[in-house]
């Protein structure tokens, strides 16, 4: 009897299959061809002291370059040192860019969603530091950043008193974190603010109209309508800038590459500094690692406690 | 009544105005420095718009210095293939997650979640000796299939809530009517998910267009490179230069920028499934 059902859930399981697998069957070879297996070849590559050089011998080190990772932490110059300093910045990333994009992004959809006539216009213009190239928006950080009196930022915060001589915004560590973090979100809430309409977009009028009609303000709408309305949006939104802060990397490749001394390094950075720089690619996965496993347990706990796809 | 909703449009506006001007002015800086001959120690005042007649010289130089013409050319090459994949990629993933029904589908989706929160750039390595073991180093082909699989976790996700969004007697309603499935993502699901794919298009072409690393490492030859690629080369070259850096800097994004603005029609069509199943 049992066994009967077995066999029949297993017949109902194959045809399934052969209904979905069409559609599933290109992109998942794709998928498991270049992200599965890369990744999990990556985890044997972190055992190993590799080399990508033809023919050379990946001698198996063990749990060597996790060691690495967690000894002499407080060392100044340690290798440990620098991968938590850099972690550090990941960290402050997440608390500083992942808001501020959020909040800038929400604000600014609902603004334009309200509008009666140029919608487009705003999300058009807002856009273009998104779709902005990174190596072009990096030169044009650069440039406005710059050291000297007439550099864009330096001559407005002198001239409105906020700053009484010119800063070297790259050479310093916090101010060169502040500018890192400054690229995150202005190239970052005009995308914010473009999935947020669309998600405003997906939220059906008559209910704005019914809580109109119980005399309800537009801040209290916002709260109770918006808000929970938009619950799946933010979630996604969430999971990518959180992934996004975790995985900040071409601004400091292009900008401070890590100086001075490490402080406003990321572990991307470090990573792939320590990989194709120093060719230490065991040391650089197992690095790595450990970082994908932090921001794995995040976004667990993420999922955990606001539920993907429930928008009510 | 009506005065204080005009007053509240104009206060919002002006808000607006207030955040675009903040957001595109080290663009306007870019752009009027592009037509100015600055090299090295930068004036005592930004640059804001460009001194009148126009410097254009470090248009002519950029164009036709070097290989620009092929690697824009290379550009548009790799952008056009990169985004058909990533369209059928996605389309055909996300309509399986959410309009079947079939065993380990909720584990393999989460298999796909996983991998998005693993560093992508880590993968580099193990991905070159993946395109090399096919003989697709130093070919467009290989970054083509290299971005379908990558493309696969995230945009399976961003559709995923979008097509299961389409309410079922749709799809219901055609398969009375003898529809297959194919037939039912090509004339119902692709159709009303238009403002979904128009986004996703639009990061694809962003993506593609300005990706750098990816290009670097698994390209070899000059004439394979991209404008990005060529960009961050001649950034290292000439780093005071920023008259010919922002030159080529604005031909650069300009293409970008005018597809965006092209693909924003499309991009607005809203409430499509509202309209659609109102009792």
């Amino acid at each position: 009897m049992r066994e009967q059902s077995f066999s029949r859930r297993f017949k109902k399981g194959i045809r399934e299959w052969i209904l979905v697998i069409p559609f599933l069957l290109i992109g998942t070879v794709l998928f498991i061809l270049f992200v599965l297996y890369p990744q999990i070849k990556n985890i044997y590559i972190s055992f190993t002291n590799y080399s990508i050089m033809p023919g050379a011998k990946n001698e198996f080190v063990g749990l060597a370059n996790y060691r690495k990772i967690f000894t002499d932490i407080h060392v100044k110059g340690s290798d440990a040192y620098f991968f938590w300093m850099a972690f550090r910045n990941n960290i402050l990333a997440i608390l500083i860019t992942v808001p501020g994009q959020l909040i800038l992004g929400l604000l600014v959809a609902v603004f334009i969603h309200n509008l009666r006539f140029g919608k487009n216009i705003y999300k058009i213009l807002l856009y273009i530091a998104v779709i902005c190239d990174w190596v072009v928006f990096c030169n044009i950080v650069d440039y406005i950043f710059q050291p000297d009196n007439g550099s864009l930022v330096n001559y407005i915060l002198t001239s409105i008193g906020i700053l009484k001589q010119p800063v070297s915004w790259l050479k310093n560590t916090w101010t060169a974190n502040f500018v890192i973090w400054f690229c995150s979100i202005w190239k970052g809430f005009g995308w914010v603010m473009i999935i947020y309409t669309a998600g405003l977009q997906g939220i059906p009028m008559d209910r704005y109209e019914a809580a109109k009609v119980d005399g309800a303000n537009n801040v209290q709408m916002f709260w109770y309508i918006t808000v929970p309305g938009l619950k799946a949006t933010t979630f996604y939104l969430l999971i990518n800038l959180i992934n996004g802060a975790m995985n900040i990397f071409i601004q400091v490749f292009l900008l401070t590459k890590g100086d001075p001394i490490g402080t406003t390094d990321v572990v991307m950075d470090y990573v792939y500094r320590r990989a194709f720089n120093y060719f230490e690619f065991g040391y650089a996965a197992s690095c790595g690692l450990v970082m994908g496993g932090v921001v794995f347990i995040l976004s667990m706990f993420l999922k955990k406690y606001l539920r993907y796809g429930q928008d009510e | 009544m009506k005065k204080k909703q005009t007053m509240e449009q104009l206060l919002v506006h002006i808000l607006l105005i207030l955040i675009c001007v903040i957001s595109l002015l080290p663009f306007l800086s870019m752009v009027s420095t592009s037509f100015m001959k600055v090299k090295g120690v930068l004036p005592n005042e930004p640059i804001i718009f460009p001194k009148l007649p126009l410097y254009t010289k470090n248009y002519v130089k950029v164009w036709f210095s070097g290989h620009f013409q092929t690697y824009f050319l290379n550009t548009v090459i790799v952008t056009a293939g990169g985004v058909f994949i990533n369209l059928f990629v996605s389309v055909t993933m996300a309509y399986s997650f959410a309009k079947f029904k079939f065993p380990g589908k909720e584990f393999l989706f989460n298999i796909l979640l996983l991998t998005m929160m693993i560093p992508a750039q880590l993968a580099m390595i193990s991905q070159y000796t993946v395109l090399n073991g096919l003989h697709l180093i130093d070919d467009y082909k290989g970054i083509w299939l290299l971005w379908g699989g990558t493309c696969a976790a995230g945009s399976t996700f961003f559709y995923r809530g979008f097509f299961e969004a389409i309410p079922r007697e749709l799809e219901e309603s055609m398969y009375l009517d003898g529809a297959s499935r194919l037939q039912t993502l090509l004339h119902c699901i692709i159709p009303l998910s238009k403002p979904a794919i128009a986004t996703q298009v639009v990061f694809a072409l962003n993506g593609y267009w300005s990706n750098l690393f990816d290009i670097l490492t698994f390209t070899k030859s000059m004439n394979k490179r991209t404008l990005s690629v060529a960009l961050q080369l001649f950034r290292g070259q000439h780093t005071t230069e920023f008259g010919r850096l922002f030159a080529a800097s604005t031909i650069v994004i300009l293409p970008n920028i005018l597809l965006f603005i092209l693909f924003q029609k499309q991009f607005i069509k809203q409430g499509l499934t509202e309209g659609a199943v109102k009792e």
